[in-house]
């Protein structure tokens, strides 16, 4: 079997010039387009995910390499990041557990701001590393009922850098290459199958190949601040789709071909008989649409800050997983065998479903208040909200693309330690989150009344929680 | 006055919390990275539709013949079905001789064998040859059939449904008695009323009765004449009612199906007993899967349910043989969401070519039972009650 993913970069030169970012620096890195998944799903750093994720026009600590790198060139301190997150999954299908795994991994990240003839800028890191799975890849048959955007999708390692820049006072831009993980893999198996003691007998060689490939692309955002107690955010995020081709191949197509060393042969009978088997499936396993994200924040007061935002996402454009395939079986069946050993005239393949997702709007809002402020030390609480409109249509004919409208609910707590020195020469902060998700209850209705899934219910539950942790040094 | 010097509390937790800082830092890296093999989203979810999976011995309790449900060691089942509160009702004989070696297989109803000389069996205007026989017991080597009703039995703790899938022996309770019923009854489908009461539907030999009792383990009172005669002839085999209370669109409150001639026939009635013609099953033959099935020759053997759907849409699925030109079987599907006009399922959804009468049996909105016969058996039994399972990948559990 071989896996053979390729990128499948759209340009966004269009729709990129015609929002906000005429800017060298984006034109520059517009060759191809695309967002990171975990993030999308479950955010990046306790403070922004508290904050509902409304953070584009309020955000310059290490999650700006995620929710507008424009924030970095706002922070005026060296930060280092690190953190820790799970989410855990009650999704049900049909009144069933739907096995989707818990997310778990590592953040962290870093941001270096520096200024060159009077222009401050700053560079940026950031890294999402998945605990159980750096990568992993699920081809799924058609028909089988799986949670589109949580069973797979949050599957990635995230690397991001980028640089921002301020060009005026109330003016920052930023940009940036981030890059994904994905893991291709190939096998191919030859030997003798013996047809009668198949666990006994057979003498078969299989050679498997794992691949972890990076694909990148780019993201591009601004922050404008007119006064002090207003700033305003928006950030592009380019659309992506991962092709993925299996080939799996036992056999030889050419009963004597001496080109093929993959010689697959039937055994345990007087004499034995060659068999060829060639499987060819090919599929987007990731895709993400195209996004733009508008946020304002505004600060009354020192101790508050409330924040709003809405993105809209092009799901429209989204690609099925389910792709096409097809199976070739060839089995050179003795003629004194033919009324034993049958063998299929064809295996039906299957053909590309299109996914007809909807776009949709998605609005956050975010709110952070300081609870103490005294003695060098600031403890903040957070709060925030979303909500995702599935963009998924009722499954009705052969997919089974299972997904429902998401109301998630965050709230954190942040403590502050300006006064460290001499033990450090900064700051010290650390975040916590929580955030509830609840996945409504949707009813998926066929329109065969024979179809083998049928009607079913889904709905369920994300518990999700992280700690961070940030390093500033002035 | 003099002030106490405390240090502040910050000065001292702060260096506690840059080593807690310090800790996760550590910590979080090593947690990264501990793999962990993943769920499998696998079987989910299912309709109970089908295929079916016969059911093993460790589930049915009956170990001979495999996946059974029901075996009785020189009694031939004719045909059987579970009504809707789980209890079994068959037509079986006792076998007095083996059949002879030198005979044809014989037809459904009893008469000589179908492939003798003007008894083949029936066939639509255009169903192709008619020489085509299908296995089926020689009830002249037998008793004369009855009906007996066999009462549910508990499952184990664990088991997924609270009734067993198997059964014992029952008792009988129906046998010919009346003139239109000539020398046997057969066929039963029993309809569960909401006040316990039971109606019977049956063959005979003068057409399809009604027979009405109490409880379904009570005495039955037979219907003094046939509420479906011979037609041109023929008659008519394997009643199956349903009460369409659930059913949108329904034209009668109770819709029976039933063979005639190769065909399978729709009619309605409002009270059970008088029924008048809606029409016939109209969808296209199941095309073959390779050489073995061949191609369909004529339908029949219907069983109805009403299933209720998770988005509590209500329809029927009737299940049916299509006979093939070759002599084998299969058990197939159509759906309707008002009982008359059906979509094909167009494929078997059982493995076997040789099963016929399904009565399907729905648990919940995932799991279904689909109760088959067969020309198999035990001893000098020619017939067998074998059961189902769909989804097959669930493994029905009992202590």
């Amino acid at each position: 079997m071989q896996a053979t993913p390729t990128s499948r970069p759209r340009s966004c030169g269009a729709t990129l010039g015609a929002l906000v970012l005429p800017l060298p620096l984006a034109l520059a890195l517009t060759s191809a387009t695309a967002l990171a998944q975990p993030m999308d799903t479950y955010g990046m750093g306790s403070r922004s995910v508290a904050m509902g994720g409304a953070v584009t026009a309020d955000v310059e600590d290490f999650t700006a390499n995620y929710y507008n790198p424009a924030g970095l060139a706002r922070s005026r301190e060296a930060r280092i990041g690190i953190g820790y997150f799970g989410a855990f999954h009650d999704l049900r299908i049909g009144g069933f557990d739907a096995n989707v795994d818990p997310v778990r991994g590592l953040v962290l990240g870093l941001v270096v701001p520096g200024e060159i003839e009077g222009v401050r800028f700053a560079f940026g890191l950031g890294l999402h590393l998945n605990d159980d799975h750096v990568s992993r890849t699920r081809s799924l048959p058609a028909r089988r009922p799986r949670w589109e955007f949580y069973d797979n999708r949050p599957r990635r390692t995230f690397l991001a850098a980028h640089l921002a820049i301020q060009p005026f006072e109330w003016l920052t831009i930023g940009g940036g290459i981030s890059f994904l993980s994905y893991s291709t893999n190939s096998l191919s198996i030859r030997g003798d199958l013996d047809i009668f003691m198949a666990d006994r007998r057979s003498r078969l060689e299989h050679e498997i190949l794992t691949d972890l490939t990076t694909i990148r692309y780019p993201q591009l955002g601004a922050q404008v601040q007119p006064i002090e107690e207003l700033s305003f955010g928006v950030v592009y995020r380019g659309e992506f789709a991962l092709d993925n081709t299996l080939q799996a191949i036992a056999g030889c197509e050419v009963v004597g071909d001496p080109s093929c060393d993959s010689t697959l042969n039937f055994t345990g009978l007087d004499t034995p008989f060659p068999g060829y088997f060639r499987l060819v499936s090919q599929s987007v396993n990731a895709f993400v649409p195209q996004q733009v994200s508008l946020g304002a924040s505004w600060s009354p007061t020192p101790d508050f800050r409330l924040n709003a935002e809405v993105t809209w996402v092009n799901w429209s454009a989204y690609v099925s997983p389910v792709g096409r395939s097809e199976v070739v079986l060839r089995i050179e069946v003795p003629e004194s065998l033919r009324d034993t050993i049958r063998v299929p005239d064809a295996i039906a393949g299957s053909v590309p479903q299109p996914a007809l997702f909807a776009d949709r709007f998605v609005p956050r809002v975010g709110a952070e208040g300081v609870l103490l402020r005294e003695h060098g030390v600031v403890m903040r609480a957070r709060g925030g909200f979303f909500y995702e409109e599935s963009p998924v249509p009722n499954q009705a004919r052969i997919t089974n693309l299972a997904d429902s409208d998401r109301a998630a609910f965050s709230a954190g707590l942040g403590i502050r330690l300006d006064e460290l020195r001499p033990l450090l020469p900064g700051f010290l902060q650390f975040d916590a989150h929580f955030q509830y998700s609840l996945l409504v209850d949707r009813t998926m209705t066929k329109e065969s009344l024979v179809d083998p899934t049928g009607d079913y219910v889904i709905g369920g539950h994300i518990f999700a929680t992280g700690l961070t942790m940030e390093v500033g040094f002035e | 006055m003099k002030r106490s010097r405390r240090p502040h509390p910050t000065a001292t937790t702060r260096p506690l919390l840059l080593a807690l800082g310090l800790l996760l830092a550590a910590i979080a890296p090593a947690c990264a990275t501990l793999g962990t093999k993943g769920g499998d989203p696998e079987g989910l979810p299912h309709n109970g539709t089908g295929p079916f999976r016969d059911l093993t011995t460790a589930e049915t309790g009956i170990s001979s013949p495999r996946g059974a449900a029901l075996s009785m060691r020189g009694v031939t089942i004719d045909s059987a079905m579970v009504a809707s509160d789980g209890s079994l009702f068959y037509a079986s004989a006792t076998a007095l001789r083996p059949p002879p070696a030198d005979a044809g297989p014989g037809d459904l109803d009893g008469g000589p064998p179908v492939d003798e000389p003007d008894a083949g069996p029936p066939t639509t205007p255009d169903a192709g040859p008619t020489s085509v026989s299908f296995p089926a017991p020689d009830w002249s080597t037998h008793t004369p059939r009855t009906i007996s009703r066999s009462a549910p039995r508990e499952a184990g703790e664990r088991a997924y449904v609270t009734q067993s899938p198997s059964f014992d022996a029952g008792e009988l309770i129906l046998e010919a008695s009346e003139a239109w019923e000539g020398a046997f009854v057969t066929d039963p489908w029993a309809l569960v009323r909401g006040d316990g009461s039971v109606w019977l539907y049956y063959v005979a030999e003068g057409g399809i009765g009604l027979a009405r009792g109490a409880s379904a383990g009570g005495a039955f009172t037979h219907a003094s004449a046939p509420i479906i005669g011979l037609e041109g002839g023929a008659l008519p085999r394997r009643p199956s009612v349903i009460d369409t209370t659930h059913l949108e669109g329904a034209s009668h409150a109770f819709l029976m199906y039933y063979e005639l001639a190769g065909t399978i026939r729709i009619a309605g009635s409002n009270d059970g007993e008088t029924f008048d013609p809606v029409g016939s099953l109209d969808v296209p033959r199941m095309a073959a899967r390779d050489d073995r099935d061949g191609e369909e020759l004529e339908i029949g053997g219907p069983g109805a349910v009403v299933y209720t759907s998770a988005a509590s849409r209500s329809f029927v699925r009737l299940y049916y043989e299509s006979r093939r030109t070759n002599g084998n079987t299969l058990i197939t599907l159509a759906a309707s969401s008002d009982g008359a006009h059906f979509e094909a399922f167009a494929r078997p959804v059982v493995d076997a070519r040789d099963r016929r009468t399904p009565s399907p049996r729905v648990i919940d909105h995932r799991i279904s039972l689909l109760y088959q016969w067969s020309p198999s058996g035990l001893g000098m039994s020619q017939g067998t009650t074998f059961v189902g399972i769909a989804p097959g990948t669930l493994e029905l559990v009992s202590d």
